[in-house]
């Protein structure tokens, strides 16, 4: 951690605004954003479509500049795309003219790392999410959720301090998703690695965040923040078990008020 | 789906009673003979050119030469094309300044060419394959162009940050992502200079499987000209389909990402 950086603005958004276009047609897609959160913290987006969630992730991913404001990671104002952030997006934009394997290796590749080391980093994590026996498959001859736990495997190939993940999982089936939020979850657990999840459903957000933000649109802006205990609860981690406990589903209903409020109000 | 030993069978009958309908047409006497020289005859003509060549050249000189120049103007026009036609898709700036002229070529017909290049070529080779180069070039160019614009923004983006630099984007991303298309325009290409290869012959050429033809015309040898048509179709059909299967090799996920 760079010194004299509070523990808890390891990730800073500093009055962030975006302003798509310009004149009559120009969109506010947020508006004044700050937020900030610790090293290995577990942040959950939620809102409306079109609150500006996807805009937000962006600025921090470095596709995207802030009209105003700034954004940073460990007092490092963001300057571009870099490998300490990994991204995944709700399709998997996996390359389909290399192997699995040589798509899970890229970041590594890319980057000069001795194929040695690259070899073991992709067979460690290909063997922790069951795609050892399609490694020499092409992307298009996996389903829809082992495309997707490829692109989230490339992600953590590549090691990155933080992880950027935009509606991962909103396009595979129910059973899949818990699949994938339990493994993730795991991940999460076992790495210390710092999250930021964009999801429309508030459950997931509530059972793997250890902190839930609630956006509303136009403009987008933070209208919430909701600390949640059951990522970092010991024991039992039954998923049926945490979601169908009181305090999940109380926390659950409160969020998903806030957000029908938004779209009556 | 229809099984591929089916398929070649169905196509095998329905050559072999479109040969017998024809053979049928002229031997009832509904067209003349030497007019409409029937499959029968034309076999003959084909063995003879084969045996004894057609005037001074030989059937192998003949097909030769029309495929050699086909192929060469082909290839360099897709040498010329691809890099370029890159270049124009990456580079917003060189896209603008010879953006004009590629659009200028692509819809000119090649042969209004032709007269110039004998002009500042001469008769030989050199004009035919410049002409052949001409008519590949500005398809290949337009579909490079083209392919690269499409490439999708969220596997650049997520190459950018797995740690790729622009050049490592271009090369590991651009470039196997414009593919497809480019195979697209090499086989659009191929068949337009294919059949800029035969025209170019029946105007000006001494040798090939156009001159052939031309010349058969002023002797009215037209089983001789029948198999020159046979033949270039055969030809044409052998070349798209090897690119086909190159495109298949090459371009293994088309259709299925
Ligand atoms: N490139 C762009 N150009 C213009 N407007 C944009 C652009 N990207 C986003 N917007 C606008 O900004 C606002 C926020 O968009 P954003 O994609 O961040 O929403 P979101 O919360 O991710 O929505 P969803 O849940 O549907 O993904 C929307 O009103 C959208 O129309
Ligand atoms: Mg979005």
């Amino acid at each position: 951690m760079a010194e004299g950086i509070p523990a808890a603005e390891f990730v800073r958004f500093a009055d962030v605004s975006v302003v798509f276009g310009r004149g009559a047609a120009s969109v506010q897609a947020l508006q004044a954003i700050s937020l900030s959160f610790a090293k290995g913290d577990f942040v959950c987006i939620v809102g409306p479509s079109g609150c500006g969630k996807t805009t937000l992730m962006q600025t921090l991913a470095g596709f995207l500049r802030p009209s105003t404001g700034a954004v940073s990671v460990d007092g490092q104002p963001i300057a571009g795309p870099g490998p300490d952030r990994g991204v995944v997006f709700q399709q998997p934009a996996l390359f389909p003219w290399r192997t699995v394997e040589a798509n899970a290796g890229f970041g590594p590749e890319m980057r000069g790392i001795d194929p040695a080391q690259r070899r073991a980093r992709v067979e460690t994590w290909l063997a922790r999410v069951g795609l050892t026996e399609f490694r020499h498959r092409y992307p298009y001859e996996l389903s829809g959720g082992m495309q997707q736990r490829l692109a989230i495997v490339r992600a953590l190939v590549n090691e990155p301090v933080l992880l950027l993940m935009d509606e991962p999982f909103g396009a595979l089936d129910a059973l899949t998703r818990e699949k994938m939020q339990e493994e993730l979850h795991a991940v999460w657990r076992t790495s210390g690695m710092t999250v930021l999840f964009i999801t429309h459903s508030v459950e997931e957000a509530v059972y793997l965040g250890t902190e839930v933000v609630v956006m509303s649109p136009r403009p987008g802006r933070i209208i919430e923040r909701i600390a949640a205990p059951f990522a970092r609860k010991e024991g039992d981690r039954d998923i049926r078990a945490i979601k169908s406990s009181p305090a999940f589903v109380a926390m659950r209903e409160r969020i998903l008020g806030l957000i029908w409020g938004m779209a009556e109000g | 789906m229809l099984r591929s030993s089916f398929r070649f069978w169905i196509g095998t009958l329905s050559v072999l009673l479109a040969l017998i309908v024809w053979q049928g047409v002229v031997a009832v006497g509904l067209a003349p003979g030497t007019l409409v020289p029937p499959p029968a005859s034309v076999w003959l003509a084909f063995l003879d050119i084969l045996r004894h060549g057609y005037r001074d050249t030989t059937l192998a000189e003949d097909v030769g030469a029309t495929l050699g120049r086909a192929l060469a103007g082909f290839g360099l026009g897709a040498l010329l094309g691809v890099p370029f036609g890159l270049w124009l898709g990456m580079s917003r700036r060189a896209a603008a300044a010879f953006g004009w002229i590629v659009q200028f070529l692509r819809p000119l017909p090649p042969l209004s060419f032709l007269v110039l290049l004998i002009l500042w070529l001469g008769l030989g080779e050199a004009s035919k394959i410049a002409l052949l180069t001409i008519t590949a070039f500005p398809i290949i160019t337009s579909a490079s162009q083209a392919a690269v614009r499409s490439v999708p923004n969220l596997q650049i983006a997520v190459a950018r940050s797995l740690g790729a630099t622009s050049g490592q984007v271009f090369r590991h991303v651009v470039l196997p992502a414009s593919l497809p298309m480019i195979f697209t325009g090499l086989s659009i290409a191929l068949a337009a200079t294919f059949s800029t290869v035969v025209a170019a012959e029946l105007l000006a050429a001494n040798d090939g499987l156009g001159w052939m033809v031309l010349s058969a015309s002023k002797f009215l040898r037209n089983d001789v000209i029948m198999v020159g048509i046979v033949l270039l179709g055969l030809l044409g059909m052998a070349l798209s389909r090897l690119l086909l299967l190159l495109d298949r090799r090459v371009v293994h996920w088309r259709g299925r990402a």
